[in-house]
């Protein structure tokens, strides 16, 4: 109950404290009570603390793991910081040519390097062992097996620590940036530490650069009425999203493919589409939780999602999704690997044979855009599904960066008038349909599953399904149904409406008091009242057989 | 500026704590069937304090077997039931400390019978969700956490559990307790009469205790709470087990044990001596296998009634809420016509009241009335001549003992006419089509007959309605003159 999937691939461990638990509500006043009691000069070891706490409500047994990372990074951090320090000073204080320079500074980074080389091995490694390892045991039992030898291998040793893959990319970040000297390296390990483990966004994310919130948790963190009002506001909003809208439809899409053989196309085509505005509901919402709570605090975090399905083509669409996901895989594995040697040496070898421009292209990108996407894929879940998932996108990318081009002639060729509303809307929903197609590679939980609802839908079509009262025998009642869709209209009326620019939060603002309290009760009631928590009533049981 | 905002943010908590209280009340599912414990617990913070003085808790038995308006207005006690349902004694612990923060209770009567079970959360949540919250509730709360795994913040915020009613709110969410017709001081009483068992069945005295019970855990640390809590503020605890066919001598002597060693006395009425001396009858005085009807709550309670007098020093009171014992006392009527299996328990409560009476044939009366029965009918002004009706259609109109009208012919009778307060009726006869005769219209009610026999419909002048409708018939199961009540009049919807 109440998790944001997707975003949640290792938290089959975790058990008090997510975002819709009541707990972590109370301790989040109880942050800010002590937070705003205390001196401004001393508020962020409050939030050090507090982050701590919540690792260890969720388990001290985790501990280990976030120390070992943060101190790891922490150490190397320093070590390199150290290395271009001295060598800057070297430079500065002796005399040397252009040559010797250079070779000071690539000695300097030869040895940051072997630092790096070394953290990464350790902490990839680490996140590594505890992703993959479920997902390895069973192959690796067969292919003994297949050798005559009987192994036993399993994953129940391992923890699954809270948050690790963001705490994990979050310090990696910062590693590569200050071996990249985009950064400068942190002197306070409790400071490092908070930047790492901060607890708002340890669950959900966003993945954030030690230049960016690094920085805004050691600005002064003062109240500020109105940011602290919205803050509330975007938490219950958040709540809307998550609680009203994205577990509502995750109960009505589960039941349609746990129940599939009842389930005729027409019903998994609603399943489709419902699963698209799910999946962006719930994890939005929780993206909103997060920052309602650290705005709270004063401390902005980053935009993880810029109205996705507006966007007109699929490389624009990962700029608007999961945002600092897709910022950390461009960043530290896509431009890495496409600024290589190998990949120069590939766009060599094109430019001298005097490849087409297209192949040329597609030759240049194939590498790095598998490569990211793959470990894109691996970062959401392990197993054959999201492998799949992960060369879909790469496929989609590719083919996208390679017959972009040709596609743009095309289009003009057959005059199609591409800058009119009607083909931006074409674009949207083509652009959401490829993600939808995405989410079905995943959604099901297994190939066979994505197979056969596919199948289905253009076998067994079945549109009287929509209307003969079946779309409610799958955990979701008529009420409960046209509840979701209203929410959802409510929901992209919004969207539309900060897409034009309108900010609700500031509109709603400006209203007279009793209008403003009118709507912010309504909206903290449509929480209560409609979400999807808690035990639910069930009459039978409280009927008395009396007779 | 600060002091504003301050101001502003204070107003809207207290706002918004305003409406939550209200959203949760309309929320909280409103158990008004059966037991009716959304009644019996709104019903215990809206008695006026320093008004009780007897405590009634523990199951069902307790609910229809103990009448605490009877006890007000024949004895003076007052008297508050809060039993319900299945009642965990952790409720019953509860509750006890809830009603007397209000009151200064001197006597609790405590029905032992869930001393043995293993109970499902939802026996808890029946009395706990319904009331307030309280550092009482909140201890009853951590008693149930030793035992089980729940979530507490649902008890102390219910909405968390039942607001997935919302697709289910009605009326009855908003208007509950202007809609309360049945449940009076927390008791109940009901009119159906079962008659599955014998005396002899209800007895313990000669069974063989050879099964070994035991008082569940958690059971025991509620009584030895409730039995503390009493010797602190001096009240007395007795325990009151009425007639019950599942109530076995082993759990009997168990009880015994547990009361004996803390010094409490134990009336249980399973054993002949007691039973005998209520004047209990398997025949009448049931509703089904395990409850009292309104004649075995009133003898139940005359009882209980008469050991608290003799034993007790209670402050006599008065009628405090004179619309409710009115309301109490038209139902109690009813409730008498409507337990009524025999002709001359009618004959005699008709007499004794201000009624007229629809009397019409659904089947030949001269197959099956007897001569008393005919001496029975024609002593409250009947004219029925056994005789002259073989095979024919009857109708009759009585005012008091005026017969003012009669008509008996071979083919089907249509009678329409008016009451004596000017409103109209019509009552069919038509022995051919029996129980698919038309159904009868009595001042705007529609009454359908299930039986074939004698069809009689009372109609009560001083309060206007119709308070009662059966048939009296031939019973071939019993082998008897029976009189017959349609279920749906008897049930407690």
């Amino acid at each position: 109950m109440g998790q944001c999937r997707q975003t949640l691939p290792l938290t089959w461990e975790i058990k008090d404290m997510t975002f819709v638990e009541l707990n972590f509500l109370i301790f989040i006043a109880a942050t800010i009570l002590v937070f705003y009691i205390c001196p401004v000069k001393f508020r962020w070891l409050v939030l050090l603390a507090s982050s701590i706490a919540f690792y260890g409500i969720a388990g001290i047994k985790f501990f280990p793991f976030i120390f070992v990372t943060s101190f790891s990074v922490f150490l190397a951090g320093r070590g390199m910081g150290h290395i271009y320090e001295k060598t800057e000073n070297t430079i500065a204080e002796g005399e040397f040519d252009r040559k010797e320079k250079k070779a000071l500074k690539d000695a300097a980074k030869k040895k940051c390097k072997k630092i790096l080389v070394l953290l990464l091995i350790l902490n990839v490694g680490i996140l590594a062992v505890i992703k993959f390892t479920k997902f390895a045991v069973g192959p690796l039992n067969s292919i003994f097996g297949k050798f005559g030898v009987e192994t036993h291998f399993n994953a129940a040793w391992i923890i699954v620590p809270l948050g690790i893959s963001y705490y994990t990319f979050s310090s990696l970040s910062y590693l590569l940036d200050v071996y990249w000297k985009r950064v400068s390296y942190e002197k306070n390990y409790a400071r490092f530490l908070l930047y790492a483990i901060y607890f708002p966004h340890i669950l959900q994310g966003p993945i954030e650069r030690y230049g960016r919130l690094g920085q805004r948790l050691k600005q002064e963190l003062r109240f500020d009425y109105d940011r602290f009002c919205k803050g509330m506001q975007l938490i219950v909003w958040g709540f809307f999203k998550k609680l009203v809208i994205a577990d509502r439809l995750d109960i009505f899409i589960s039941g349609v493919y746990s129940d599939y053989k009842h389930a005729s196309g027409a019903i998994f085509l609603v399943a489709f589409f419902l699963d698209i505005v799910y999946i962006y509901a719930d994890f939005s919402g929780c993206m909103d939780i997060a920052r309602g709570v650290s705005q709270m605090f004063g401390v902005e975090l980053d935009l993880n999602f810029d109205h996705p399905f507006s966007a007109k083509s699929v490389t624009e669409f990962w700029r608007k999704w999961h945002m600092s996901l897709g910022g950390w895989f461009k960043d530290y594995v896509y431009y890495p690997i496409s600024t290589s040697d190998l990949v120069k040496n590939i766009g060599k070898f094109c430019k001298k044979k005097e490849l087409p421009d297209f192949l040329a292209r597609s030759l240049v990108t194939v590498i790095p855009v598998t490569v990211t996407w793959v470990l894109t894929g691996l970062w959401h879940g392990t197993g054959k599904t999201y492998l799949a998932w992960g060369i879909y996108y790469a496929f989609m990318i590719f083919m996208s960066v390679t017959f972009g081009d040709s596609m743009k002639a095309l289009g003009n060729k057959l005059k199609i008038k591409t800058d009119t509303w009607s083909f931006g809307v074409f674009q949207m929903v083509r652009t959401t349909c490829i993600f939808g197609i995405g989410r079905l590679l995943t959604r099901p939980g297994e190939l066979w599953l994505t197979k056969y609802a596919v199948i289905k839908t253009f076998t067994n079509f079945k549109p009287w399904t929509l209307f003969d009262d079946t779309l409610y025998q799958f955990g979701l009642d008529d009420k409960g149904f046209r509840l979701a869709i209203v929410a959802v209209l409510v929901f992209g009326l919004i969207s539309i409406l900060q897409l034009r620019g309108v900010s609700i939060r500031d509109s709603i603002g400006r209203q007279n008091i009793v209008f403003r309290w009118a709507f912010y009760l309504l909206a903290i009631f449509a929480v209560i009242i409609f979400g999807i928590y808690g035990p639910a009533y069930d009459a039978a049981s409280f009927v008395y057989m009396a007779y | 500026m600060k002091s504003k905002r301050l101001f502003k943010a204070i107003a809207f908590a207290c706002v918004f704590v305003l409406v939550f209280n209200v959203v949760d009340k309309v929320m909280k599912a409103k158990l008004t069937s059966d037991t009716s414990a959304t009644y019996v617990i709104s019903g215990m913070y809206d008695t006026k304090k320093n008004s009780i003085d007897v405590c009634i808790v523990g199951t069902s038995q307790q609910v229809y077997g103990l009448s605490a308006m009877r006890m007000l207005d024949k004895y003076g006690i007052s008297a508050y039931s809060c039993a319900t349902g299945d009642q965990p004694v952790l409720a019953s612990m509860f509750l006890i400390k809830e009603l007397d923060k209000r009151h200064d209770i001197k006597v609790v009567f405590f029905d032992p019978g869930m001393m043995f079970s293993e109970i499902e959360e939802a026996k808890y949540r029946t009395v706990l969700d319904q009331s307030k919250l309280s550092k009482n509730k909140m201890d009853a709360v951590n008693i149930m956490r030793k035992y089980r795994k729940l979530n507490r913040w649902t008890y102390v915020l219910p909405i968390m559990k039942y607001h997935t009613r919302w697709g289910d709110i009605n009326e009855k969410d908003f208007r509950y307790k202007e809609m309360n017709d049945k449940v009076f001081r927390g008791s109940i009483m009901h009119g159906a009469v079962t008659r599955v068992h014998t005396d002899e069945d209800f007895q313990i005295d000669n069974d063989d205790p050879d099964e070994k019970v035991t008082i569940n855990k958690e059971a025991l640390e509620c009584l030895d709470e409730m039995v503390r809590y009493c010797n602190e503020n001096n009240i007395t605890l007795i325990f009151t087990k009425s007639p019950k066919p599942s109530w076995t001598k082993a759990m009997s002597l168990e009880c015994q044990r547990y009361a004996y060693e803390n010094n409490i006395t134990f009336l249980d009425f399973n054993y002949k001596k007691l039973y005998d001396a209520v004047g209990f009858d398997a025949a009448h005085d049931f509703m089904n296998a395990d409850h009292l009807n309104v004649r075995g709550c009133d003898k139940y309670t005359d009882y209980i009634s008469n050991y608290i007098l003799k034993n007790y020093d209670l402050d006599k009171r008065e009628v405090d809420d004179k619309e409710m014992m009115d309301t109490y006392l038209n139902q109690h009527v009813q409730k008498y016509f409507q337990s009524s299996i025999d002709i001359d328990q009618f004959t005699q409560m008709y007499q004794d009241g201000d009624y007229e009476m629809l009397v019409s044939s659904s089947g030949d009366i001269s197959s099956f009335l007897d001569e008393n029965s005919i001496n029975e009918l024609n002593s409250i002004g009947l004219n029925i001549n056994i005789d002259k009706l073989k095979g024919m259609n009857y109708v009759a109109h009585l005012d008091g003992n005026e017969l003012v009208y009669e008509e008996s012919s071979d083919s089907a009778i249509k009678y329409s006419d008016k009451l004596s307060n000017g409103k109209s009726f019509t009552i069919y006869s038509d022995i051919k089509e029996a129980v698919d005769t038309d159904p009868a219209q009595v001042a705007g009610e529609t009454i359908k007959y299930k039986k074939k026999g004698m069809n009689v419909i009372i109609y009560d002048k001083q309060n206007k309605s119709v308070i009662d409708y059966f048939t009296i018939w031939y019973d071939s199961e019993l082998k008897r003159i029976d009189i017959y009540h349609d279920p749906d009049l008897l049930s407690l919807k």
